[in-house]
C-alpha cells in the first residue's frame, strides 16, 4: 500500500512537471510560428536577430505604470518577440524570397488572417494575425522583404493590441506597422 | 621596533575603501574574452580591463552630481552596483572573417555559463550581442554586452538595478505614447 502511495506521488510529479515545461514553452503558444531553418542564411553580409522571451518582458512592462504609459505598456501580455532580418544581397535574395512564400504557404488557409499585404516589383510586405475565442489578437508575424534593403521575419507572440502597435509604427516609422491598428488596414 | 608612519596608517584603508573591486576581471570575464579571442584569427592586445565595484560607482555618482546638469545620469549610477570593462586592440593586420556563425561560437559559451541572448548582430566587419542572465530572478540584473568593430573588441559586465536604469532613461526620453496620435 505504501508503495502505491510513492507511485501516484511520483506519477502526480512527473505529470505536474511535465504540465509546467509544457506552460513555459513558447513554442507551443497558438501564435507562434516557426519560421523553420535559417541557417543557410547566416553567411549573409547582414544578420540581427532578437529574441524577447516573457521573463525579460514582463519585466520590462512593469517599468511603465498607469500614470506614465510610455512605450513599454505594449509589452504587457507579450510572451516572445522574436525578429530575424537579413541584409539582402545578390546571393541571398532568391532564397529569402523563398522563404516569405514559404511563410505565406502555411499561414494561408489556416486560423492566421492576412491583415496588410503590399506586394510591388521591389517591396513586398505582409502582416497575419490570429485572434482567439474571444477575438482578442494572440499572435501577429510581419514578414518584409526590400529589394537592396533588408528582409525581415518577426513574430509576435501574446496578448497584443494592435492600437498601441499602429500607435508605435506611426511614431517611429514602422513600415508595415502604420497602418495595423485597423483605420487603413485590409489587403492592399 | 620601527614605528608606522601614522599617514600612511590613515591613507592605506581610505583607498582600500574607494578602490574595492577596482583591480582586476574575475574569471568569468576573462573565459569570455578568450572565447571571443580565440574564435578571432587576428591578434589583441589589452587596451583596458578593470572592474569598478559600488564604492567607486558610489562616489562616481557624487562627482556627477556636483558636475553634471542632467539628475537622471546621477540616479542610474546609484542603480549599478558593479561594471567589468574590457577593451582590447587588434595589432596585426590580418582581416578576420566575420559573420554569424563567430557569434554562435561565443552564444554556446554564454549559454552554457547561464546568459541568453536578447541581441545578436553580424553586420559585415562587425559583431554585436548583448546578453542577460538565464535565471528568471536574475534577469534585468546583469547584462552582457559584446562589441566587435573597427578594430577593437569591447566587453561589458554590468550589475545591478538595469530595470530601475532604463525606467530613469525612458523617463527622461519620455518614451510615452501620445494618445493624439
Amino acid at each position: 500500500m505504501k508503495n502505491i502511495k510513492y507511485m501516484i506521488a511520483a506519477v502526480v510529479i512527473i505529470f505536474a512537471a511535465q504540465l509546467h515545461s509544457q506552460s513555459g514553452d513558447v513554442t507551443k503558444e497558438p501564435g507562434y510560428v516557426d519560421f523553420g531553418d535559417f541557417t543557410s542564411l547566416e553567411k549573409s553580409t547582414g544578420v540581427t536577430e532578437v529574441e524577447l522571451g516573457e521573463d525579460v518582458l514582463s519585466v520590462l512592462a512593469s517599468i511603465s505604470s498607469d500614470e506614465d504609459p510610455n512605450i513599454m505598456s505594449i509589452l504587457n501580455g507579450l510572451k516572445l518577440v522574436k525578429a530575424n532580418v537579413y541584409e539582402i544581397d545578390d546571393k541571398n535574395k532568391e532564397l529569402l524570397k523563398k522563404k516569405i512564400n514559404d511563410v505565406d504557404t502555411k499561414l494561408s488557409g489556416t486560423d492566421w488572417k492576412r491583415i496588410v499585404r503590399t506586394k510591388s516589383e521591389k517591396e513586398n510586405a505582409n502582416v497575419y494575425i490570429k485572434l482567439n475565442n474571444n477575438k482578442k489578437i494572440i499572435g501577429l508575424v510581419v514578414t518584409s522583404f526590400e529589394d537592396g534593403d533588408e528582409a525581415a521575419f518577426v513574430n509576435i507572440v501574446g496578448t497584443i493590441d494592435l492600437a498601441t502597435i499602429g500607435k508605435l509604427g506611426k511614431k517611429f516609422n514602422i513600415p508595415s506597422l502604420n497602418d495595423i491598428d485597423g483605420k487603413n488596414s485590409g489587403e492592399k | 621596533m620601527k614605528r608606522k608612519n601614522p599617514t600612511i596608517i590613515f591613507i592605506a584603508p581610505i583607498l582600500l575603501l574607494f578602490l574595492t573591486g577596482c583591480i582586476g576581471v574575475n574569471r568569468q570575464f576573462s573565459e569570455v574574452k578568450e572565447k571571443i579571442l580565440g574564435e578571432l584569427d587576428s591578434d589583441y592586445k589589452t587596451q583596458f580591463q578593470f572592474s569598478v565595484g559600488p564604492t567607486l560607482i558610489h562616489v562616481s555618482s557624487w562627482l556627477v552630481d556636483l558636475s553634471a546638469d542632467e539628475e537622471y545620469v546621477d540616479d542610474m549610477m546609484r542603480e549599478i552596483s558593479s561594471v567589468q570593462i574590457g577593451i582590447y586592440e587588434k595589432v596585426s593586420e590580418y582581416k578576420d572573417n566575420l559573420n554569424f556563425n563567430t557569434l554562435r561560437s561565443v552564444d554556446e559559451h554564454m549559454r552554457d555559463n547561464g546568459w541568453k541572448y536578447i541581441v545578436r548582430s553580424a553586420d559585415h566587419d562587425e559583431l554585436t550581442a548583448v546578453y542577460l542572465s538565464n535565471d528568471p530572478d536574475e534577469v534585468l540584473k546583469k547584462m552582457y554586452v559584446i562589441s566587435l568593430e573597427d578594430e577593437k573588441l569591447v566587453i561589458v559586465e554590468v550589475n545591478g538595478n538595469l530595470q530601475k536604469v532604463i525606467s530613469y532613461a525612458l523617463k527622461e526620453k519620455s518614451f510615452k505614447i501620445n494618445s493624439n496620435l
